[in-house]
């Protein structure tokens, strides 16, 4: 932002897990772990919410469509939960 | 030769019999045409929603090297037979040598081994865990000061 402009809202810059602990591997078995990157409607999370890297939400992505080609995670979630 | 991964979920209400006939068919195509690393068996999961009706399947899964032409006969024999409710092939490597590639008992023999000392670092970490608790202490009789200033 240049020259002086109020900021309205405090930011907090997030940080990609995958990029911060390398031990993290993205494996589309990993139910609970992918789990934590969609929403209650089953959607991927966006990037801008996540704070995950552009390189590590692809990753995302495609282990999320996986595992739900082979029904490990629901591709709608239920209205209630 | 290249290294799969195949998942796929066989109907839990088909006999015992018969679904260790179709386990029994897999690992023979597998090692007459390339070589099984993994016979990995799941269990019964829920599934996260129904196919043909069903909330739950049996889960298995395939870890081998092979060619392209084995695992399209794989998956013919999946599509034809009705108890398959799913299956999916991941291919993991290319160009592998297969005999480089471990068996599973020898694997978690290997796994075994090196638990072993991860242990020992453990136990080290909590010999100097000491520190940061008598910290959190501190900072706790602080909190109760200023409770007492209001």
């Amino acid at each position: 932002m240049p020259g002086p402009q109020k900021r309205k809202f405090f930011h907090r810059r997030k940080v990609c897990r995958f990029c911060a602990d390398s031990t993290l591997v993205i494996n589309y078995k990993d139910v609970n772990m992918l789990r934590y990157f969609i929403s209650e409607r089953a959607k991927i999370i966006p990037r801008r919410i996540s704070g995950t890297c552009a390189k590590h939400q692809r990753e995302l992505a495609r282990a999320i469509k996986r595992s739900r080609s082979i029904a490990l995670l629901p591709y709608v979630g239920t209205l209630d939960s | 030769m290249n290294h799969y991964e195949t998942i796929f979920i066989v109907d839990p209400d088909t006999p015992a019999a018969d679904q260790e006939a179709i386990f029994e068919k897999l690992k023979s195509m597998i090692e007459k045409d390339g070589k099984l690393i993994m016979f990995d068996d799941w269990g019964n999961r829920k599934l996260a929603y129904e196919i043909q009706k069903k909330r739950q399947g049996r889960y298995v899964r395939l870890d081998y090297c092979g060619d392209g032409v084995l695992v399209a006969e794989i998956e013919r024999t999946f599509r034809l037979d009705y108890r398959i409710l799913k299956f999916m092939t991941v291919l993991l490597a290319t160009n592998i040598d297969p005999d480089a590639m471990v068996p599973v008992e020898e694997e978690a023999a290997a796994a075994a081994v090196a638990e072993a000392p991860a242990e020992g670092q453990s136990a080290a970490d909590v010999a100097s865990g000491d520190a940061p608790e008598t910290e959190t202490t501190v900072t706790e009789t602080t909190e109760t000061e200023s409770e007492t200033e209001e």
